[in-house]
């Protein structure tokens, strides 16, 4: 089986601030790191090739710096990857991402499963394992949190609907399939593999000309009109007194605010 | 110049840490109360490549070199000093006496399964009567055809009880002494006549274990003599510089967590109506303490760049351990101060960091024996000889 798991680049949550003077993301200090609900999609793939065998290849787009995302994907198992790179991608959103990660999809050929995360961290919406397929024409299926391969051409995958409760679906290959967080837990990259994942002929980058794509194709489709803040952070409030009765005071207050 | 760590020994880091937080950091309070190492943990170590860091690949290694190593060395010191130490034992002294000193084919029989952890290894060298003076050791090896007889005892020995490679330093030729008397060996748990004796209870790092190892008439055949016979002191010396320069990493890892607790504390503990930090008495010893853990982690990288690059390093690893042990003791011991009653208390962790870093300025070479090496060093271009 081919499986394409789709990895994108973000700004680490941790590190970024939201400037309230300028209304948007102050990404000053701000590190990045691997989208991590994508390593839960890779962790999917691995799981999937450890039992049909085949091949796992990471697909990103971005700038030069998102060949860091390939080569953790390597040293974390996949096979190689391929990095969509060039200015006509830099900053592109919604429909143009899935156009120019569809044409990566097509480029890499005779493609069984795409896998996505569940949403990017910092900014995401979520939307890009629909989008893909509708790009592609292919099947979908949103929020995995187990695959199974089953031998007629198509694939078992359990949805969680609420906790405790799953839905088991079948899909027809190809299929684009976004796996939930809740998936097994991304394993840790290998020393010897993270040791090896520079090496060359690993990750071969495309412009967007070589995958035959249009730069007219990737207009965005969807406009940020602003940005919504969280309410300004207020004063905590203090409570004196002795041990006791600050303690009831302290309950008191967290079943009022229906904390506990 | 150029001060960048390469993008992978970064994306190790990352990984380290991630498995420092979440594997070994919940286990560290419950390893030091038990008084015994968590096995499970040791296991996992193996199974994710930890143990065998900086050796090459065709011997099983991650090939991540001694840079790798000490970034391994740091994040595990930065959680637990005790698990710090058992892979001190194993990675930069037990086994690295074999890949160091030992031939090829030693190393392909038994770095493979040291590097994953299916095996583990522990350095003997200490005995009753040979601490400091390690010259003065009297475990006897006899030749006896194509194989050696071993007895004697050694002491202090980290891993001891839970190893099953031991490298064992051994006179061969008392007339000799340590020029070209002393052979190191492979001993293999199970040879009969190996044994382990008292365990010790320690003050710190309770989470290792450490023991006394017994050699009864133990027969080891000659193809466990690592390197050449008579060549066991210099390679167990040279093994003990890469061991110190890890142990220099484990206390930076120590030290920055020492830092990092003392200005989250200083931060929000509000006394006389206003934050800790406020006080100039407090921010010196953060400032101090930030100066020598940027001071040491400068060392210990440089020196890890020198052994990568294959110049000499005795003195800078000799450096590394001294600085390095004394930085995190003092780093620990301010923190705990800046903590008041919570950092003595055992509800915290600064006790156990505080027993913990002690251990750092004895062992391997105790602080003033590094002191020796260095001032040897020093003085050796002005026609002066340092003695012990
Ligand atoms: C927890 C633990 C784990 C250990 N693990 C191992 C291990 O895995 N393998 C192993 O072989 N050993 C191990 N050791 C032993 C350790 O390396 C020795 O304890 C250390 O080298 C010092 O030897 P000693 O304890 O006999 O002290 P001594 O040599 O008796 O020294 C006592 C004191 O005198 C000082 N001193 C000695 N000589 C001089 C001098 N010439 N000038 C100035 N001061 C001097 C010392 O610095 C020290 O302060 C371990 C020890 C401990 C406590």
């Amino acid at each position: 089986m081919r499986i394409v798991v789709c990895m994108k680049q973000v700004y680490d949550p941790a590190t970024t601030r939201i400037s309230r003077s300028r209304e948007e993301f102050d990404l000053r200090g701000a590190v990045k790191i691997t989208n991590t609900p994508d390593k839960h999609a890779l962790e999917a793939a691995l799981r999937l090739r450890a039992a049909v065998g085949g091949e796992v290849i990471a697909l990103s787009l971005g700038d030069a710096e998102a060949d860091d995302v390939c080569r953790e994907a390597i040293a974390m198992g996949a096979d190689r990857a391929l990095l969509i790179s060039g200015p006509e991608v830099i900053g592109v959103t919604g429909r143009a991402v899935a156009r120019a990660l569809t044409a990566g999809v097509r480029y890499l050929d005779a493609v069984d499963l795409v896998l996505t995360g569940q949403v990017g961290l910092t900014d995401g919406t979520g939307s890009l394992a629909p989008r893909l397929a509708a790009e592609l024409g292919w099947e979908v299926c949103l929020d995995a949190v187990r695959l199974a391969p089953m031998t007629d051409g198509q694939i078992e995958v359990t949805v969680a609907c609420s906790p405790g409760v799953g839905e088991i679906v079948c899909l027809a290959l190809p299929a684009v399939i976004s796996v939930a967080t809740g998936s097994e837990r991304p394993r840790y990259a290998h020393p010897a593999r993270i040791a090896n994942a520079w090496a060359p002929g690993l990750v071969e980058v495309c412009s967007c000309t070589r995958l035959g794509l249009d730069a007219a194709a990737l207009t965005a489709d969807v406009e940020v009109g602003g940005l919504i803040l969280p309410p300004e952070r207020t004063r905590g409030q203090t409570i004196v007194g002795p041990t006791e009765t600050a303690a009831d005071e302290l309950v008191g207050l967290l079943r009022t605010k229906r904390i506990l | 110049m150029d001060f960048t760590i390469p993008k992978s020994h970064q994306l190790f880091r990352k990984m380290v840490r991630e498995f420092a937080t979440q594997e070994i950091a919940p286990r560290t309070r419950q390893v030091d109360r038990q008084g015994w190492p968590d096995m499970e943990l040791v296991h996992k170590l193996g199974e994710h490549g930890l143990l065998g860091i900086p050796f090459p690949q065709e011997y099983g290694g991650a090939g991540l070199g001694e840079l790798g190593y000490c970034i391994l060395m740091e994040e595990v010191g930065a959680v637990c000093t005790s698990t710090a130490a058992i892979i001190g034992a194993h990675i930069g002294i037990g086994v690295m006496a074999i890949y160091l000193g030992g031939n090829a084919e030693q190393k392909r029989r038994f770095l493979p399964d040291l590097c994953a952890g299916k095996k583990l290894a522990a350095f003997c060298l200490t005995e009753p009567n040979a601490g400091s003076d390690a010259a003065a050791i009297q475990t006897r090896a006899v030749r006896d055809g194509d194989r050696w007889i071993l007895s004697g005892s050694k002491i202090y020995i980290t891993n001891g009880p839970i190893a099953d490679v031991l490298t064992v330093l051994a006179v061969t030729d008392p007339a000799l002494g340590a020029r070209g008397g002393v052979t190191a060996f492979i001993v293999e748990k199970g040879m009969p006549g190996l044994s382990v004796g008292t365990i010790e209870h320690k003050l710190g790092i309770r989470g290792s274990a450490t023991s006394e190892i017994i050699l009864d008439e133990v027969a080891v055949p000659s193809a466990n003599v690592i390197g050449q016979v008579g060549a066991g002191f210099i390679t167990f010396m040279q093994t003990l510089d890469t061991g110190r320069l890890g142990l220099g990493a484990a206390c930076l890892g120590g030290a920055t967590t020492a830092l990092d607790m003392m200005c989250r504390y200083a931060a929000g503990r509000m006394q006389f109506g206003r934050p800790l930090a406020d006080k100039q008495a407090i921010q010196w010893l953060i400032a101090d303490t930030a100066t020598e853990i940027e001071a040491l982690r400068a060392l210990v990288y440089r020196t890890a760049w020198m052994v990568d690059t294959h110049q000499p390093f005795t003195r800078e690893a000799a450096i590394c351990k001294l600085f390095g042990s004394e930085v995190a003791s003092r780093a620990i011991n301010r923190a705990l101060q800046v903590h008041g009653a919570l950092g003595y208390s055992c509800a915290f962790p600064l006790e156990r960091m505080w027993r913990d870093a002690r251990i750092a300025e004895i062992f391997e070479g105790t602080n003033e024996i590094q002191r020796i090496v260095i001032a040897e060093q020093a003085m050796r271009p002005y026609g002066v000889r340092v003695r012990p």
